[in-house]
């Protein structure tokens, strides 16, 4: 599996797919993270202060920047998994692998971590950006790179953080079935998008019982406020149990994982 | 035991079939030719066997492991290389033979990448990206690649696609000394002359049946070519002459193929002066498997 895991990261890291996926992503990092910073630096010092304070800090940013990777990441994430699972389909190097990897399973969930950790890395290339741009600012205005205004925000930050990691490993699975079930990288990486505003969209407009159901739309909280409330109406329906939604989430990721692997195995490759 | 056992293996798609009622057996050591022209099941077969996909009917075993279902058990026993190669792109020739060895979950050190490079003649090219690879360069990674594990068995589908005469000739050295260090190679080519010097066993598949199979020896005979007027009333006389014959008697084109072991006695003659059959020509040939493949061929 070690060895399955290896091969898999070192073709993504050498492949120009990905090196464009992380171009395009810190370019809009970097534009990003520019606007908050030039935001900030152009007010008076105490109004910046306390804007920097508020959005720019650590961990504060951590945070701000998890809004930004989350908006990305609904692209880009599909465009990594189909990278990783349907550049196999369209050179059809299928017939190079699998003669050689002793089981299926072991290759798929290979394959999964590979995409979660591209995933990754694009979210914690945010982080750095942002990181770097706000120990910027910090200098400029003599502000504390380190501030924490109060514990709870630091316990907020920490749920949309575990959040994140989770809707990402769940966002990553759908999108590996759709990918292997399609075995297309375009229609795979388009019927993830679909799929998930079909999620969001159920979410808003059914009855809680069925809305529970599609509990992973739920990390839509991690959209930035002012997304959030013009994207979700009846904020209440992001108030189900979240303790059922998150064991609904993980039987998501549990069946999603279970389908790909099985699509992938009984798959024929004339 | 056979290393490989083919057993009335069927596939359709959907209706059509691609391959119908395949038996072939292959034993330790040989090198086995499938010949057969394109779209004839050679690669269907290939991929049957590698457990790439399941056949409708029939069965095929490797190492005494069922293809189908139990493929996953001898990832590390045999190696194919399926129809032109295709690889990882990005990756340099040393990258991608260490990104096959890990997908086989062996560890292969600098030094074994090297020598296999070097076997297949891609030392000096080591370093550049397979992509920019032509055709001919491709295949010989893709044998380097099906070399990586030490195979008990190597199946290999048109291995000679774009190489050249040297890389034939090199390729033929490689699987020879493969089959005699005890490697069974399993080898689909158009290059019949190729596999006449190579194979010990071939056969030949048309319309996704097997025409004929067998040692390379017993195949490549020499047969009688006769020339008579009229030639179907010769005909009739040899194969009433000859009943046990009278299938391996036969009309090609105008000429009478005749076994080359076969005694034409007096008797013969006589029946022929009987009958006003006149004799042109008796012509001995030697048969190749260019000549097998296209009867093969013309049968259908």
């Amino acid at each position: 599996m070690k060895r399955i895991l290896t091969a898999e990261l070192r073709r993504v890291a050498f492949h120009r797919g990905m090196h464009l996926v992380t171009l395009v992503a810190l370019l809009l990092y970097l534009i990003d993270t520019t606007v908050k910073v030039v935001y900030t630096l152009a007010q008076n010092h105490g109004r910046s202060m306390d804007s920097y304070h508020e959005s720019l800090a650590f961990p504060g940013l951590v945070f701000t920047s998890l809004g930004t990777s989350y908006i990305l990441m609904l692209v880009l994430g599909p465009a990594i998994v189909a990278l990783v699972f349907g550049q196999d389909y369209s050179s059809d190097t299928w017939k190079m692998i699998l003669p050689k990897v002793s089981s299926r399973y072991r290759l798929y969930l290979a394959k999964s971590l590979t995409a979660f950790a591209g995933v990754a890395f694009i979210i914690l290339l945010g982080q750095i950006t942002l990181g770097v741009g706000s120990a910027i600012a910090s200098a400029k205005i003599g502000a504390r790179f380190f501030f924490v205004p109060e514990p709870e925000l630091l316990h907020f930050g920490m749920e949309i953080g575990i959040e994140t990691i989770v809707f990402t490993l769940w966002y990553t699975t759908l999108s590996a079935v759709l990918v292997i079930a399609s075995r297309s990288q375009l229609v795979g990486a388009f019927a993830t998008l679909s799929a998930y505003f079909g999620f969001v969209f159920i979410r808003m407009y059914s009855p809680e019982y069925i809305a529970l159901w599609f509990a992973p739309s739920h990390f839509s909280n991690l959209l930035p406020e002012f997304y959030r409330d013009g994207l979700i109406h009846g904020g209440h329906r992001l108030s189900v149990a979240s303790s059922i939604s998150w064991l609904i989430t993980g039987a998501h990721l549990f069946a999603q994982i279970l389908l790909g692997s099985a699509v992938l195995k009984k798959q024929d490759f004339d | 035991m056979n290393v490989i056992e083919i057993d009335n293996l069927t596939k359709y798609y959907s209706t059509i079939p691609a391959i119908e009622d395949v038996s072939i057996s292959i034993s330790k050591g040989t090198v086995f030719g499938l010949i057969g022209p394109n779209g004839s099941g050679k690669t269907t077969l290939i991929r049957l066997l590698i457990g790439l996909t399941r056949p409708s009917s029939g069965s095929s075993f490797i190492l005494g492991k069922n293809t189908a279902t139990e493929f996953s058990s001898l990832t590390r026993n045999v190696s194919a290389v399926v129809e032109t190669p295709s690889f990882f792109p990005g990756l340099t020739a040393v990258q991608t033979l260490r990104t096959l060895s890990d997908y086989s979950g062996e560890k292969s050190c600098e030094r074994r990448l090297c020598e296999l490079l070097e076997l297949v003649g891609l030392l000096d090219a080591r370093n550049k990206k397979v992509e920019r690879y032509s055709l001919g360069m491709k295949q010989r990674l893709a044998v380097a690649g099906a070399l990586l594990s030490r195979p008990e068995v190597l199946i290999l589908d048109e291995p000679t696609n774009g190489l050249d005469p040297t890389g034939v000739m090199e390729l033929r050295s490689l699987l020879l000394n493969a089959s005699s260090a005890g490697t069974t190679v399993f080898v689909s080519s158009h290059m019949l002359s190729e596999l006449e010097r190579t194979c010990s066993q071939v056969a030949f598949i048309v319309g996704g049946r097997v025409k004929r199979s067998g040692m390379v020896t017993d195949l490549l005979s020499t047969s009688m070519k006769m020339k008579a007027d009229p030639a179907e009333k010769a005909l009739s006389i040899l194969r009433a002459r000859f009943p046990v014959f009278a299938k391996e008697i036969r009309m090609d084109g105008d000429e009478i193929r005749i076994p080359s072991d076969f005694n034409l006695s007096p008797e013969v003659s006589d029946d022929f002066a009987a009958n006003a059959v006149t004799v042109y020509e008796i012509v001995n040939k030697r048969l190749g498997l260019e000549e097998i493949f296209q009867e093969c061929v013309n049968e259908v």
